[in-house]
């Protein structure tokens, strides 16, 4: 297509969209709509998982032994279980320096436990396992439960698989949200557009006895459901983008006083905002055009 | 050449507008296509733009059958075609130059030539120094004059003509066909639909008469005959 061809086209939509201002921007907004929610839930989902990752590196399983297991023996399971699929680093904790961290915790108390120390010690030998992926607890802890020194076994399993169950909840509720707030944008799209065709039906019947294309014919349109959806994405992302920086903000403030809250720490904007936008532009884009192309079909018949 | 082979047309609703129609029309040559309303002449006309399609026969055109026509191929068959209707249906937010360039801009045609056919065509027609007025600020004759432009201005082999000259008035109308006589000398087919019997009488060209669906009558260099009196 030539540039000028292209150039009478974007004349002709932006035509459009500014002589049919009401519904352009019924359109618009109701793009904008369905790609906020789309954001939200991209920004929960990615958050979540965010989280759950964060979470996921910190398993631990803590292995205990059986108390009489000597020194020797320990290192020798600890080989032993650094052979177990899934297991990417096993730390050995004896009891001495189980007992000097807890003394170390409880710092002014530290004197409580004086005392135990050498044969008195009454800590089990400590294994801290970190494992590559949750996938593979079931199967280190099986396996672990086997070897005949080991007393106790303690993993926090709930969290994780909490976590990720509200992920997909997120997921699932977010996308049906958006499927149906896509679909009534693609319905008053589809009139925008509908309107323009039908109002220019003396001009489109003239082009055709011309011998104009259908294609040339429905480029406009085309043009037109783009230029709305990148309108709504510029839009809505600029409304995400704000909003979210403004919830960082107010979370950072109370981050300050509660440390805790740290594990929770929600993901700058900068890691989100090219998946964001690029969602937005495609999702905008796509239903712009493809209702558009619905829209101008029953027009162009023979 | 146009050649219509045992053409059938039966509407959806069942009405049987033209019935075995066979007719062969010349590269080059004026025809009128007379008769009353509803008596096939719209119908024989909608086929030839290929608006629709026969029911049974032929339609070859310059060496096509055109009702074998892809769709995607419809638009290019139509560029051989100019069109004028009685109502002119030129668009009313471009000037009379718009109008006629935008017949060469969907197209396609390079801005060079629009720059340097379009005001040849409208001095043709006796529109040059009303280029660049509104359809609004025109009179009828000057509104078809302008129609005529854009329906040539492409130089289609064959110009359809529907009711050319049924909003204006006798004068006018004359003068617009002393305008289509001249491109038709310039070697554009012309086929004409039209009640104005003056006209036909004094144009002296091939005349086709339809009645209730058959050609009834096609002499050369004949006249409008009136059907009450014939018929």
């Amino acid at each position: 297509m030539k540039l000028r061809t292209f150039k009478f086209f974007f004349k002709e939509a932006l035509r459009n969209i500014f002589r049919n201002r009401v519904m352009s921007i019924a359109s618009i907004v109701a793009i904008m709509s369905a790609l906020f929610i789309l954001g939200v839930v991209l920004i929960l989902a990615f958050n979540l998982e965010h989280i759950a990752g964060g979470l996921e590196s910190k398993i631990e399983i803590t292995v205990f032994l059986e108390k009489d297991v000597g020194s020797n023996q320990s290192r020798s399971i600890v080989s032993q279980i650094e052979q177990i699929h899934g297991v990417y680093e096993v730390e050995f904790i004896p009891k001495e320096k189980g007992l000097a961290q807890w003394k170390k915790e409880l710092g002014e108390k530290g004197d409580l436990l004086e005392g135990y120390e050498g044969n008195n010690n009454p800590l089990p030998d400590k294994l801290i396992l970190r494992i590559q992926k949750p996938e593979y607890v079931d199967g280190i802890i099986s396996s672990v439960n086997e070897i005949p020194e080991v007393d106790k076994v303690n993993y926090s399993r709930e969290v994780v698989e909490s976590i990720s169950k509200i992920v997909k909840a997120t997921r699932l509720v977010g996308l049906l949200l958006m499927l149906m707030l896509i679909v009534i944008a693609m319905i008053i799209i589809n009139n925008t557009i509908r309107i323009n065709v039908y109002s220019r039906r003396r001009e489109i019947s003239i082009m055709k006895y011309i011998g104009a294309t259908d294609s040339y014919i429905r480029w406009p349109y085309i043009i037109e459901g783009f230029t709305l959806g990148v309108i709504a994405a510029i839009l809505a992302g600029a409304l995400v983008i704000g909003g979210y920086n403004l919830l960082l903000n107010r979370a950072g403030q109370m981050m300050g006083s509660y440390s805790f809250l740290n594990l929770f720490q929600l993901l700058p904007i900068e890691k989100m905002i090219y998946d964001l936008g690029l969602a937005f532009l495609l999702v905008g884009c796509g239903v712009g055009i493809i209702a558009s192309i619905i829209s101008t079909r029953r027009y162009l018949k023979a | 050449m146009i050649k219509f082979k045992s053409v059938t047309k039966i509407y959806e609703n069942g009405t049987k507008a033209l019935s075995n129609i066979n007719l062969t029309i010349n590269s080059g040559e004026f025809v009128f296509l007379v008769g009353a309303s509803g008596a096939g002449k719209t119908t024989a006309i909608k086929l030839l733009l290929r608006e629709i399609e026969p029911t049974q026969g032929e339609i070859i055109v310059n060496g096509r059958d055109i009702t074998k026509l892809k769709k995607k191929e419809i638009p290019f068959y139509r560029r051989n075609l100019g069109v004028v209707f009685q109502d002119f249906r030129l668009l009313p937010d471009k000037t009379v130059y718009e109008n006629v360039a935008f017949a060469m801009e969907v197209v396609e045609a390079r801005e060079r030539d629009i720059r340097r056919q379009v005001p040849n065509v409208l001095a043709m027609v006796g529109l040059a120094s009303k280029a660049n007025s509104y359809p609004h600020q025109l009179s009828g004759g000057e509104q078809q004059r302008a129609t005529l432009a854009r329906a040539i201005v492409n130089n289609p082999s064959i110009l359809v003509a529907d009711e050319p000259t049924g909003n204006l008035d006798p004068e006018t109308a004359m003068d617009i066909m002393r305008l289509i006589n001249m491109i038709n000398h310039r070697g554009t087919t012309v086929i004409m639909a039209t009640h104005a019997s003056d006209i036909v009488n004094a144009m002296k060209k091939r005349v086709i008469t339809f009645r209730k669906g058959v050609i009834v009558r096609d002499v050369e260099k004949g006249g409008y005959i009136d059907e009450a009196q014939n018929f």
